[in-house]
């Protein structure tokens, strides 16, 4: 994404790294610290000579707030019935991500002052622990509505009455939107395993990889030419966040093709608007119509933006139902790599002028422009992935990794989204909206992606596989 | 940027403050106690469903299984 503001704190170094290499070393060296602990301290279950489950010793050591209903503080502290230590995690997220982007800081082109940064970083991951708060309260958490979204109303809720520069010299050093955004997206490589990607066979993939590109192209392809937006990078952004899997999805092409930090909020906003609806339109239209619950789970996967309303639509028709939906929607999840490759190549290969004509780019130029955090990002699936397919032990340790590194992750992801609200105002996030555009777009391409899911879906789980995803949570 | 170094900034954020805490605070607990909410949280919890999910990895009930 675009990050031009110029910073007072933050000097020139004429030897310092690109933030996508400050991003790949980071996420890099995170994802070193999750597996390195798992490996060397992990807890091994061992029954006979077999280890059977492997759980890292960060575990209880990253953690962000929890669910709550009535009391806030059982985000922290659990409830009486059940009392947890989980602002233990929070802390322990706080020191470990602390420690590693207070430490790469000076490193930067426009470097940033340690001794600003961390007191910057410090108050901002104050307002992620709020963001998480909000995100956290029961009604909201089961409307889908993420943490990304109170993240960026608690930015902009601060950009828009004290402002950026209430921060001073701590703001200037520690909001790095471009930063937190990349190194997140690194880690959630590690996340991206190819082997799940036949956990339902054919069925699923016919679902996930084939409709979802035919879906993301014809969308963009339709905002360029038939209604004509002026930004490109929007239009990609929405047209990924609504066929492949919501808000990651944005995140990750939104990075890709430089989308304006308000292109990627404005993507969110919609995305998540149309998925509180649909997670509950479409089981009570599949109940109402009397759909086959497998089919309905896999329409329901294939076309729901967010993995976790897809869960909520699913359970509403069945476990089986919830079984193949979220199998679904955890195969399109894997296909976020190749997205964000795929946008990546395509957008530093292509040069559109102002009229709209295009002309080819050379080699060197394309390598120029390629954002290189999609690289690491490729790098750590496929590391993650071949230690995950080498054996039990390895699965084992890439699983038990995960579960610390998606903690650390998720906080990333919610710091860049307070760095964006903070340096947002309404007026550019409401311009975004402008002649309704992208509404429309998003409009014609989720009704292209029902159809098309509903068609594949018939033909891969009722003609081609019968009787696949038939059983299942059982 | 809409910022505003005069005290009328953080008084426009103590105003939001006492807006949000009212939702979040009064509001969303109240409604939270309902019935409807109540049963789905408890449909939710025994299916191991985050509804707030971004990722796969973040659906406790789909990453066991897949382990």
């Amino acid at each position: 994404m675009n990050d031009s503001d110029a910073s007072v704190e933050s000097t020139e170094n004429s030897r310092g790294l690109h933030e996508d290499i400050i991003a790949i070393i980071g996420g890099f060296l995170l994802l070193a610290i999750c597996f390195g602990a798992t490996y060397a301290l992990g807890d091994r279950t061992v029954e006979g000579e077999t280890v059977t489950a492997i759980s890292s010793p960060l575990k209880s050591w990253v953690g962000k707030p929890g669910k709550w209903g009535a009391n806030p503080l059982e985000s922290f502290v659990g409830t009486t019935e059940s009392p947890k230590a989980i602002w233990l995690g929070i802390v322990g997220a706080l020191v470990i991500l602390g420690v590693v982007m207070t430490a790469l800081s000076p490193l930067l082109k426009s470097a940033g002052n340690p001794a600003y940064f961390l007191p910057g970083f410090l108050l901002l991951f104050l307002l992620a622990t709020i963001s998480y708060l909000l995100a956290g309260q029961a009604v909201i958490k089961n409307y889908n509505l993420e943490y990304a979204l109170w993240a960026l109303i608690v930015g902009l809720i601060i950009g828009n009455t004290i402002g950026k520069e209430a921060f001073g010299a701590m703001g200037n050093a520690a909001i790095r939107t471009e930063l937190y955004i990349k190194t997140g997206l690194v880690m959630l490589g590690g996340e991206v395993l190819f082997s799940k990607l036949m956990a339902l066979g054919m069925p699923g993939v016919m679902v996930a990889w084939i409709v979802t590109p035919i879906v993301l192209i014809t969308t963009f392809w339709f905002g360029q030419r038939i209604l004509k937006m002026k930004s490109a990078s929007l239009n990609m952004t929405i047209s990924a966040d609504m066929s492949v899997c919501g808000v990651s999805a944005a995140i990750a092409t939104a990075a890709a093709c430089k989308a304006k930090k308000e292109e990627l909020s404005a993507a969110i906003g919609l995305s998540l608007c149309f998925t509180a609806g649909m997670m509950v339109v479409m089981p009570a239209l599949i109940k109402m119509i009397g759909m086959d619950p497998v089919l309905g789970g896999a329409w329901i996967g294939g076309t729901i933006d967010a993995t976790g309303a897809v869960a909520v639509a699913g359970v509403a028709l069945g476990k089986e139902a919830l079984e193949v939906a979220a199998t679904v929607k955890m195969i399109q999840n894997i296909l976020i790599g190749v997205v964000a490759f795929g946008v990546a190549a395509y957008w530093t290969t292509r040069n559109d002028s102002e009229d709209g004509q295009t002309s080819s780019v050379g080699l060197g130029e394309i390598w120029k422009r390629f954002p290189k955090f999609v690289i690491g990002f490729i790098i750590a699936s496929i590391v993650m992935s071949i230690l995950y397919a080498s054996s039990d032990e390895g699965s084992m340790l890439v699983s038990a990794t995960k579960d610390v590194s998606k903690g650390l992750r998720g906080w990333l992801f919610c710091l860049a989204f307070v760095c964006i609200g903070i340096e947002l105002n309404f007026r550019q996030l409401a311009d975004q909206f402008q002649g309704g555009k992208p509404l429309v777009l998003y409009v014609c391409g989720q009704t292209l992606n029902i159809i098309l899911t509903l068609g594949m879906a018939y033909l891969a789980f009722k003609v081609l596989f019968p009787g696949v995803g038939d059983g299942l949570g059982q | 940027m809409a910022w505003d170094s005069k005290p009328t900034g953080w008084l426009r954020l103590a105003l939001v403050v006492l807006v949000v805490a009212g939702i979040w605070g009064l509001l969303l607990p109240r409604l939270a106690q309902t019935k409807w909410v109540r049963e789905r949280e408890a449909l939710l919890k025994e299916h191991r469903i985050d509804p707030a999910a971004m990722f796969y990895t973040e659906l406790e009930f789909l990453d066991d299984k897949a382990k």
